[in-house]
């Protein structure tokens, strides 16, 4: 099972009565990925490429990989959302994948799909895009999301951060116990 | 004797605030480096102060003065967890000045380089800082 599949997975299975809207689906895993480009700095999203579709980014395998659950029993197509029908252990994962992955559930729970369409739309690959589509007035459908125009966090610049003070012992005696 | 002391800082959308409070006569305040919000588990990321101020370590910074009682220097790096419930009657008393500001997020900075947070906690502090969504 590809990471995709069971990114996919992993999401339905933090959904409320296990289900989620397609396209609400389709944008989680980006800003998941998103958010871990930002933040890790690994521009090679753990669930594949994602290509400019007609509302923002999905992934180039998304219907493929929602094909083979169909498939495999694990997942059911309920009108336009998609429901877990069967639910497995799912390995393969970093804490990193889960921990954005997790965030990005949080924080738009309660969020309109137009509020994460927004976020897609707001991502430094769409905006690029988005500014090219209006200088040549037509929209790029297809067109690769470029994940190295994702800027890294500026708090996670970190090459020049000495931390070797902290296990001096000037430094333990400043600390209250 | 040195006394714990701490200050809460909360991230707001304008940036870090100082909301802080002597909940108690050990003096205990905290400073918090997180929006609160953003934490599901009703959980804030503090840093710890202490009235050791003899050496400034990078990313540390002095409060002069705090509430009356001397300084006290902000170690950022100098983390701990507290739950919704112990931060109730903290009051605001100010937002981070720049030099202030820079030596916080310094401090982040290590903190972060130092595995000192979750990948959870990490990713809400960062985004408390500056959001990952406009």
């Amino acid at each position: 099972m590809s990471i995709l599949e069971k990114s996919i997975l992993y999401i339905l299975e933090h959904q409320p009565d296990n289900e989620i809207a397609i396209l609400r689906l389709a944008k989680y895993l980006y800003l998941s990925d998103y958010i871990y480009a930002k933040t890790f700095g690994d521009t090679k999203s753990f669930t594949g490429t994602y290509s400019r579709y007609k509302n923002g980014p999905v992934p180039v395998k998304f219907y493929e990989a929602l094909d083979k659950l169909y498939s495999a029993g694990m997942a059911v197509r309920v009108g336009n959302t998609i429901k877990l029908n069967q639910t497995i252990q799912l390995n393969g994962f970093s804490e990193k994948e889960k921990a954005c992955m997790e965030k990005v559930m949080a924080d738009f729970a309660r969020k309109s799909l137009s509020k994460v369409l927004e976020a897609a739309y707001s991502t430094e690959p769409m905006v690029e895009i988005i500014e090219q589509e209006q200088s040549i007035g037509e929209t790029l459908f297809w067109k690769t999301i470029d994940f190295h125009k994702i800027e890294k966090h500026p708090l996670m610049n970190l090459n020049d951060v000495d931390t070797s003070f902290l296990d001096s012992e000037e430094y333990k005696s400043s600390i209250d116990e | 004797m040195n006394r714990l002391r701490s200050i809460k800082v909360g991230v707001c959308s304008n940036g870090p605030v100082v909301l802080s409070f002597a909940s108690s006569s050990e003096y205990k305040f905290v400073v918090s480096i997180c929006n609160f919000d953003k934490f599901k588990d009703e959980k804030l990321i503090c840093c710890k102060t202490t009235s050791k101020t003899e050496k400034v370590f990078p990313g540390e910074f002095i409060l002069d003065d705090l509430f009356g009682r001397g300084k006290s220097k902000v170690q950022p790096y100098n983390v701990c967890r507290i739950h919704k419930n112990d931060i109730s009657n903290h009051r605001y008393i100010g937002t981070l000045d720049d030099i202030h500001l820079n030596s916080f997020e310094q401090g982040i900075k290590i903190a972060i380089k130092k595995n000192y947070f979750t990948y959870t906690e990490m990713l809400n502090v960062l985004d408390s800082w500056q959001p990952f969504f406009s």
